[in-house]
């Protein structure tokens, strides 16, 4: 809440006394105990220079921190091996004075959503900011890990004038964003493979859009093209009919990722605990990056994640719907306790091909019976690169086609 | 950017500016040569090509720097040499650092270095040349310290960039986030930082409190080696290397004759400020011990030195007029009375027949003297002179027989040499001896006045071989380079080797004639040291060992360009010496004394003031004690009406400023004042109960957040509000229950939410 004069409440003020600050006092008083000892008035006078250096910078930097507010602007999601870029509006309420070399960081949440846990300390630095001015400065976290991250506290601090003594001001501000799993680029033919194509036909969908397909008639309305007129029949009334067009009907696909298993059941002689953690965040990537790609070509697609608490998400085709289910898939609990379900819950009237991503070894009994089976042990087989990685420094580079790809996966041929 | 930019250069300018100031306070060629290729390293390591040295040489230069240092410090082992190595190790090291591929850390390392150097140089060095670049490098070094925060930052931040890629994996460009108008900020914010930094550095450099601390670490730190020209009542040698000529007016001095009319042709005066007959070694005199007897003197006529002294009429009076006063009353030879103009008591020493203040009792601003310049033996007998033979080898002698201060013998023997060629040695008995006195003097003057010594005074560069050596040994027969105290204390050595009663005077050589005003101008450059010596049962004679053509010096004026500009050059010098240099804790007190102006004085009067007025007042109307309290009353109500303005005042402003009726006037202006102040109480209120308004919300779009954060006031805010979008947008003139209303509505509104209105 901010009061009447737009003070912002739940700020801190606090002064440091850091290493360089500790070096100066004792230079000080060495030249101090020097000049009295010798009378030398050069050194009494340095050592004025000196003392009023250290009060200067006191006074300077609180009067120059004192008018200074900050808001973060809402922070966009993450991706892991990404960066989370977080902009902040730093506002100087003085009239007179201005803020030099302002430095901006977050501070560790309480909790377990931490940003600090998914993401590498980052901070802003804003060189100048004049009386009664508004700059903005960004801070970059590379993401290391998925899941939420809350912000809490953040605090700006300058050394300026002479980098003796550091002045901060703390403020709480309660956000939180996602980091979306790590994303691959994966290979041209998967999702062609996946998805059934013109042998059965495509769908006419039964709402009327901007489509090329004829939905039907109606009258006229304020707006329609001259061209969706339908002079035939117009001319067989006394008003104009307009062709309606169908929706575009675009191919439908629905993830579902099998977290059903708990991690320490997936562990066995070969494979230990921390592998099969990576097993599961690599299937959450799997899945996450096959949204990405039939996001990209256009595709609907839903997400279904058995085992865990996250509820289906209906196969819908927007980038806000995208942006669901890459936080649905960034807020899965792997501590949790699984939820053990025979059967998965996916309606065949759902009319959408399915792939399934298993952590590990693949269970043909979840999902239709036409669905496709991958596991997270392929993705090396899958995937050409790393999505935001630099494809000259070193992505594990894959070899093959989707062609032989599906050698390798004889449970998914059978299953199909 | 420009302003970043800016700063390796400004910084590489202040290293410059600090090896010249190490340069110029030691004085070494090695160290200008250092700055030279100081200077190049900028178009080295900067330049078109740009090239560093690699980080191997530059450790391996370390390295030999630092060996350097300690053979530095092997060959100048005395302890106030430690301060020169210690900056010539900064220089050196500075230039191998400059040289090399600088970071955010290279360049703070630099500046320490510079500030060392700088630090180690005011240790050696108090000259004016140097307090310029001083000066200079204080200034020079605030800018580049402020433009240091920011270069680091902006190099660290585009560290952290090229070290963490972005997505494309390439580094992100780094622009610094600025706001309008940077230059302009950061240099008004430099200036109020040097504004502040020069007013509270002179504020402590006044007050820190002197004559503290000053044997802590007395065998480390060397005192300052510079000082300014001037009467001083001891002689120490040793106490400073170079002396700076100071032509700051000390008094000026008129010959009266017998009718009090002015006198005199210009011949040169010597003025006795006080007599040094006492050696102490290291080339310390002080005044021998003396039976001080006391002169009172009175407002109206002279005082004799010493009662039943029959002034004669033929003796010249001497009027001193004094610019800062004194406490030492300088006399010719010798002086038989006194008069102040006022009653006080003084101190005159029939020996050295010099007189003095007595301590605490104020300065003397202008005095008169009767001085006889040629007195008899009774006369000298009436004033207290001794004609004892003081016994110096244990008392002032300097060699003696004893040879304390030249174990060798070379002062006695240099002396009887001279003596021997000039066949006056061995000497007379004593009956001859005073006239033998005489001769002897002046043959031991004439080899002082002789080509082989040279007037000098600037003795810096005079290095002793150690600590036990004395300087008058020294200077006789090894630097042969002094000032006026040298050739003194040598000539008076000389004497003591073969037993001549001889002792030291300081005061000044009145010289300077003013033929206009018939008098002598005194500065403090005419401070002189000569010796007298025994050469009758109570007399002395005068011997200047120190080459006369000092004192033709002294008389002439700066005539040529170069003179003058010597001149002005010397009279920086002094100010900076006398004002800076050698401010102590003399110069405070003097300072202390003349910013006291009374202030407890003057309030006391004022207050005074204040109770003879309101009696005067009281007496005026005839109220009596009752008056008193009317007038207490009145007081009070002033007072409170005051007050009561001063609220109102800032009332009427906070209305002002919250409801933005800047840009109205008139009746609509007052009317809104005086009406929409229960807007302003609201808004208190609501503050105070943590329910603020943003500045950029409307009231009515706050009034709506208020009734969904706190519908039980929601109605009361809406009432409030309408209210004042009636009066404020409306142009609706309240009724006076209408804004009573609205106050009662802000009352309840406090109420409810439990705050104070």
């Amino acid at each position: 809440m901010w009061d009447e004069s737009g003070e912002q409440h739940g700020l801190k003020r606090r002064y440091h006394l850091h290493i360089p600050g500790f070096i100066y006092v004792a230079l000080v008083l060495v030249i101090a105990v020097t000049a009295m000892n010798s009378q030398n008035n050069l050194l009494f006078w340095i050592f004025g220079v000196l003392f009023s250096g250290l009060l200067i910078s006191g006074i300077f930097s609180g009067w120059m921190m004192l008018g200074l507010r900050v808001k973060r602007l809402d922070p966009e999601h993450g991706t892991v091996g990404g960066a989370l870029v977080v902009r902040y509006a730093v506002t100087n309420r003085s009239r007179f004075f201005p803020a030099f070399n302002v430095h901006i960081e977050e501070r560790p949440a309480r909790g377990r959503t931490s940003w600090n846990n998914a993401l590498r300390p980052g901070g802003a630095w804003i060189m100048h900011i004049g009386p009664r001015e508004t700059v903005h400065g960004e801070a970059t976290f590379p993401a290391v890990r998925r899941g939420e991250a809350r912000f809490e506290k953040l605090r700006i601090w300058t050394t300026f004038p002479f980098g003796i003594v550091k002045k901060s001001i703390t403020f709480t501000q309660l956000q939180h964003t996602f980091i979306h799993p790590r994303l691959y680029e994966l290979r041209r033919r998967v999702l062609d493979t996946v998805v059934p194509h013109s042998d059965v036909g495509t769908r006419i969908s039964s709402r009327p859009g901007a489509g090329d397909d004829y939905f039907g008639l109606r009258e006229y309305r304020p707006g329609d093209s001259l061209r969706h007129v339908a002079w035939k029949r117009t001319a067989t009334r006394d008003e104009l009919i307009c062709i309606e067009r169908s929706r575009p009907s675009p191919p439908r696909i629905r993830v579902v990722l099998n977290l059903s298993k708990a991690t320490a059941d997936l562990c066995g002689d070969e494979l230990a605990f921390e592998q099969a953690r990576d097993l599961e965040e690599q299937a959450i990537s799997l899945a996450a990056s096959f949204v990405h790609l039939a996001d990209l070509a256009g595709y609907a697609v839903g997400l279904t994640v058995s085992g865990g608490d996250l509820p289906a998400i209906p196969v819908r085709g927007s980038r806000r719907h995208r942006s669901r289910i890459m936080a649905g898939l960034a807020s899965i609990d792997l501590d949790r306790a699984r939820k053990s379900t025979g059967t998965l819950p996916v309606s065949d009237a759902d009319r959408s091909a399915m792939v399934i991503i298993h952590p590990h070894a693949i269970d043909p009994k979840l999902g239709r019976v036409d669905g496709w089976h991958l596991s997270a042990v392929q993705l090396a087989a899958l995937v050409v690169a790393e999505i935001g990685r630099d494809i000259t420094v070193g992505a594990p580079a894959a070899t093959g086609v989707i062609a032989s790809d599906r050698a390798a996966q004889p449970k998914a041929e059978v299953a199909a | 950017m420009r302003l970043l930019r800016s700063y390796p250069l400004l910084a590489f300018l202040l290293i410059l500016l600090s090896i010249l100031g190490a340069a110029i306070a030691q004085s070494r060629i090695d160290l200008l040569v250092a700055g030279t290729l100081a200077m190049m390293s900028w178009y080295i390591t900067e330049g078109p090509r740009g090239r560093s040295l690699p980080k191997w040489v530059s450790n391996v230069l370390v390295i030999a720097v630092s060996l350097f240092a300690v053979v530095d410090v092997l060959n100048h082992p005395q302890a106030e040499e430690i301060f020169g190595v210690v900056g010539r190790f900064c220089v050196w090291l500075s230039l191998i650092k400059l040289y090399e591929r600088k970071g955010p850390r290279d360049h703070a390392n630099l500046l320490m270095l510079s500030l060392l150097m700088m630090l180690s140089s005011c240790l050696q060095s108090a000259n004016l040349i140097f307090g310029i670049v001083l000066l200079l490098y204080a200034g020079l070094g605030i800018y580049v310290l402020l433009l240091y925060q920011l270069y680091a930052s902006y190099e660290t931040v585009r560290a952290r960039a090229i070290a963490d890629p972005g997505q494309a994996g390439l580094p992100p460009a780094v622009r610094p986030i600025i706001g309008r108008g940077v230059r302009l900020h950061f240099r008004m914010l430099m200036s109020s930082t040097a504004v502040a930094g020069i007013v509270l550095s002179v504020l402590v450099f006044v007050i820190f409190p002197r004559n503290v601390g000053q044997s802590l670490l007395s065998h480390l730190i060397a005192p300052p080696v510079a000082r300014h020209a001037g009467f001083r009542p001891e002689i120490d040698l040793l106490a400073g290397g170079r002396i700076t000529t100071s032509r700051k007016s000390v008094a000026h001095l008129q010959l009266l004759d017998r009718a009090n009319q002015p006198m005199g042709d210009g011949r040169s005066l010597l003025l006795r400020g006080a007599v040094l007959g006492k050696y102490e070694g290291g080339g310390v005199w002080k005044p021998a011990p003396s039976n001080l007897k006391r002169v009172e003197t009175e407002p109206v006529g002279f005082s004799p030195v010493r009662t039943g002294i029959v002034v004669p009429e033929e003796v010249t009076t001497f009027r001193f007029d004094f610019r800062t006063g004194t406490e030492t009353l300088f006399t010719g030879y010798a002086p038989l009375a006194i008069s102040t103009g006022d009653r006080r008591h003084l101190l005159y020493d029939p020996d050295g027949q010099i007189i003095r203040t007595v301590e605490d009792t104020g300065r003397v601003y202008g005095y008169y003297l009767k001085v006889h310049s040629n007195p008899d033996g009774g006369l000298l007998q009436s004033m207290g002179a001794s004609p004892r033979w003081r016994r110096w080898s244990s008392e002032v002698g300097f060699p003696g027989p004893d040879q304390r201060y030249d174990p060798e013998g070379r002062v006695r023997g240099l002396a009887t040499d001279l003596l021997t060629q000039a066949g006056l040695w061995p000497p007379p008995r004593r009956a001859e001896r005073l006239q033998w006195n005489a001769r002897a003097a002046t043959v031991l003057t004439d080899y002082l006045h002789s080509g082989e010594f040279s007037y000098t005074l600037d003795t810096s560069d005079v290095v002793y071989r150690d600590r036990t050596e004395d300087p008058i040994v020294h200077f006789l027969f090894e630097s042969k380079r002094g000032h006026c105290e040298y050739f003194a204390s040598a000539l008076t050595a000389m004497c003591h080797s073969v037993g001549i009663e001889a002792r030291i005077v300081v005061g000044y050589v009145a010289c300077a004639w003013d033929e206009i005003a018939l008098r002598y101008h005194i500065v403090e450059a005419n401070a002189h040291a000569w010796v007298e010596v025994r050469t009758s049962r109570y007399g002395f004679s005068e011997f200047d060992p120190t080459p006369p053509s000092t004192i033709e010096q002294m008389r002439s004026d700066p005539t040529t360009l170069a003179d003058r500009l010597n001149w002005m050059y010397q009279s920086l010098e002094s100010t900076w010496s006398s004002n800076v240099v050698d401010f102590d804790y003399g110069s405070q007190t003097r300072l202390a004394s003349a910013l006291d102006v009374g202030w407890a004085e003057r309030l006391g009067g004022a207050l005074d003031a204040t109770r003879e007025w309101m009696f005067r007042v009281n007496r005026a109307f005839h109220f009596g004690p009752a008056g008193y309290v009317w007038m207490a009353f009145v007081g009070f109500a002033l007072i409170i009406a005051v007050i009561a303005l001063i609220k109102l005042m800032r009332r009427s402003l906070a209305i002002r400023r919250t409801l933005h009726l800047q840009h109205l006037k008139g009746s609509e202006y007052q009317r809104m004042l005086r009406q929409l102040g229960f807007y302003l109480d609201m808004l208190r209120v609501l503050h105070r109960g943590r329910l603020g308004k943003p500045p950029w919300q409307p009231p009515l779009a706050y009034a709506m957040v208020i009734g969904e954060e706190k519908p039980e006031v929601a109605a009361t805010v809406r009432q409030i509000t309408d209210l004042f979008y009636a009066a404020r947008y409306g142009r609706q003139r309240l009724t006076g229950p209408q804004v009573q209303e609205a106050r009662s509505l802000v009352r309840e509104l406090a109420r409810a939410l439990k705050v104070k209105l």
